[in-house]
């Protein structure tokens, strides 16, 4: 475990922001934290990053308190704030030469550094322009290029794609898959569904300040009971065939929108649907078309909660 | 701590309009201050002589030709008018037997000026010379008298008088008192040491409390967070913003002594040493008191409208817009010893104008120090209870 979180509390005054929290990330993974606004998540990640002191509980780096010992800590940790925190009026180039200058690069092995890290970002033809004049979404690849430079074992990610178009997403998503290939390990902090889905092999999904579910995504979806949903039309009237449809392995319920239209919710594993699908074609009744709502993360949220992850 | 270093040193640059306005305007004001009021401009005043003797046009004498006055004589009652209507700075009204009376010498004035406070002073010391003059002259010719050498008295209190200003001169601690009045240029060589010095500790100031506030720049863009988790310390970055702080005000202050010397024509002489040394025991002064106000404000714009008012208060109190001299009011003078300002100025003064290196430099130095310090723990306590809050 390279981190380990027992029972992790922060107050705020008299408001709980983190309530208690466990949470233990292995080596070598990509973790999310999945929650809605408010949900604690910048807190829980703060307090890993040493910004913030717990107000009790423990908080293991490799074993060694992070409170104790941050002095150890901080070389090998790697932080992208959630809001861009970067020296507007210096290059890109700049920012990254000074905040590596801090964790005691220099000369040689900076620029080294520094050349690596903008190919990784994919941002090295706009190093000489001033991060004013950056896109939003450079402005994001940079974000994260300087929490890389130190090369850490631990990245932490508060929302690194916060407003940023999807091409920017989706080079800032493979750079995380690629950062943890080359064995990195990751806190991913999201309220996207999708960009947790994509990258995380385990999750925690936090309200509240709480952990209300952990674990890897087919683990929630089956802990909360969600269910695939295919969705038919048809080009003739679908009502005598219910009752047939009904009878078919593996359908828990159906509902008819339209006359000729119908959702049918799938029980058991995730190919179910597939035999449903198959089926039903075979009665060849006029099926026009289908799509399958596989459950996913957002579901699990919603059941948990009773409301959506954006609401 | 060197990579921290150099990042502050760079965001410096963020700040040189700032830098050079403050440069600017210390320049600008020290050279219409010290000018107008010094230079080639000449103050001229009206003369009442009622005593008419050998003695009054001496003291009339002196005022033209070694302080520099534009001396007008005339009737008591023209001087009302020329005072009134503001065509002399005072009219200076010597009465009959005027070194023998309470009252010898009248000054009218609407009110009181450097000049005018320069020119009581010349009178005092004139008078006082001269009396000296007189009563030794007077005493010679008692014991010669007595003697039955008879001497002729005129002749006798010229060569008395010649005699004691040759004596005086030769002599240390009185020439140099002297030397303000006795300098080539009149009034303005204090005047314009007064308002470089005065104006350079006045606008460095500013400087100063931005750079150091630059802190709260790093919280508003979120810089400060990145600060946090590296591995650089809260000390460290204590350190460093106090250093590009000095760092500022020492280029600053560098800069000012060379204009004073090369602009305004200002001989810091054997002094630069003092100067420079007392002048960055200020601003060390001003870098700590500026951490103590920046740990009490949350954002810059605080900042930017909470020290100019603390910072021109502290300097009008301290005397760097005019000299404490004319001020006699005892609550202000109080205040004064607050300011880091009074002190320094005072002794960078006593130094380069009147020569003065004594006790008092040292008590000043003192004060700076202690000051510095003070505000350095305080400051600090601040920004750590501040950080411990924030977090
Ligand atoms: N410094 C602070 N002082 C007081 N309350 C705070 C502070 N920081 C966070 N909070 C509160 O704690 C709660 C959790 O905030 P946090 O920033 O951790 O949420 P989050 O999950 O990151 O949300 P988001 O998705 O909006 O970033 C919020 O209600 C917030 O108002
Ligand atoms: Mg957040």
């Amino acid at each position: 475990m390279i981190i380990k979180a027992e029972n992790l509390k922060k107050v705020f005054g008299n408001f709980v922001a983190v309530d208690g929290i466990n949470l233990e990330i292995p080596s070598g993974q990509i973790v999310g934290l999945l929650g809605p606004n408010g949900a604690g998540k910048s807190t829980t990640i703060s307090m890993i990053s040493t910004l913030y002191k717990p107000t009790s509980g423990r908080l293991l780096f490799d074993g060694k308190d992070i409170v104790k010992e941050p002095k150890w800590i901080k070389p090998h940790l790697g932080y992208v704030p959630q809001e861009i925190a970067l020296y507007q009026t210096l290059t890109g180039y700049e920012n990254l030469k000074y905040f590596g200058g801090l964790y005691g690069l220099k000369g040689v092995e900076l620029k080294k550094r520094i050349a690596s890290v903008s190919e990784i970002i994919g941002i090295d033809d706009r190093l000489k322009d001033k991060v004013e004049q950056y896109s939003g979404g450079m402005k994001r690849r940079i974000n994260i290029g300087v929490a890389l430079l130190h090369n850490p074992k631990l990245i932490i990610m508060d929302e690194p794609t916060v407003g940023i178009d999807p091409q920017s997403r989706n080079h800032i998503l493979d750079t995380v898959k690629l950062l943890n290939e080359q064995g990195m390990t990751v806190i991913y902090t999201s309220h996207y569904m999708e960009e947790v889905e994509a990258l995380c092999q385990s999750v925690y999904i936090m309200d509240h300040g709480k952990v209300i579910a952990s674990g890897t995504q087919e683990e929630l979806i089956s802990q909360s009971d969600s269910h695939t949903a295919i969705h038919m039309t048809f080009d003739v009237s679908v009502k005598e065939y219910l009752a047939r449809f009904k009878e078919i392995k593996n359908v828990m319920a159906i509902t008819q929108n339209t006359e000729m239209d119908v959702s049918i919710l799938a029980s058991g594993n995730g190919n179910s649907q597939k035999e449903i699908i198959h089926e039903i074609m075979s009665m060849d009744i006029g099926l026009v078309s289908f799509d399958v709502t596989k459950p996913n993360l957002e579901q699990v949220f919603l059941k948990l909660t009773g409301r959506g992850l954006r609401d | 701590m060197w990579g921290l270093l150099k990042l502050k040193v760079r965001l410096m640059k963020d700040y040189m309009v700032l830098y050079l306005i403050m440069i600017g305007m210390s320049l600008f004001m020290a050279g219409i201050f010290g000018n107008t009021m010094g230079g080639n401009y000449v103050a001229t005043l009206a003369l009442v002589d009622l005593d008419q003797s050998i003695e009054s046009s001496e003291i009339i004498t002196n005022l033209t030709s070694e302080h520099g006055f534009n001396v007008k004589l005339m009737s008591y009652d023209e001087a009302l008018v020329e005072v009134e209507n503001r065509n002399v700075i005072s009219a200076v009204v010597i009465n009959n037997d005027f070194n023998q009376s309470e009252k010898g010498i009248e000054i009218v004035q609407i009110r009181e000026t450097v000049e005018s406070f320069q020119l009581s002073r010349i009178l005092q010391s004139e008078v006082e010379q001269l009396n000296n003059i007189v009563s030794l002259s007077d005493r010679i010719l008692e014991v010669s008298d007595a003697n039955n050498v008879s001497i002729e008295p005129n002749a006798l209190r010229s060569s008395v008088r010649t005699t004691y200003l040759d004596h005086w001169e030769s002599k240390k601690p009185i020439s140099l008192i002297r030397s303000v009045h006795n300098a080539s240029s009149g009034l303005s060589a204090g005047l314009g040491v007064h308002y470089t010095v005065g104006m350079t500790l006045f606008f460095v100031t500013y400087s100063i409390m931005f750079t150091v506030g630059d802190i709260l720049e790093d919280k508003r863009i979120h810089t400060l967070d990145r600060l946090l988790v590296s591995p650089a310390t809260r000390r460290n970055m204590l350190t460093a913003n106090l250093f590009t702080g000095m760092l500022i005000g020492v280029i600053q202050l560098v800069v000012m002594v060379l204009s004073g010397q090369f602009l305004f024509g200002i001989s810091w002489g054997e002094h630069i040493g003092l100067v420079l040394g007392i002048g960055t025991l200020y601003i060390g002064v001003m870098t700590t008191l500026s951490l103590f106000i920046v740990s009490l404000v949350k954002t810059m714009a605080q900042l930017g409208s909470l020290s100019p008012i603390i910072l021109t208060g502290m300097g009008m109190l301290g005397g760097c817009m005019w000299p404490l001299e004319i001020i006699t009011s005892k609550p202000l003078l109080m205040l004064a010893n607050f300011t880091p300002h009074k002190w320094a100025l005072s002794a960078i003064e006593g130094a380069v104008i009147y020569g003065r290196i004594d006790q008092n430099t040292w008590i000043s130095v003192g004060v700076l120090a202690v000051m510095a310090i003070g505000y350095l723990i305080l400051g600090e306590r601040m920004m750590y209870f501040k950080s411990l809050k924030q977090n």
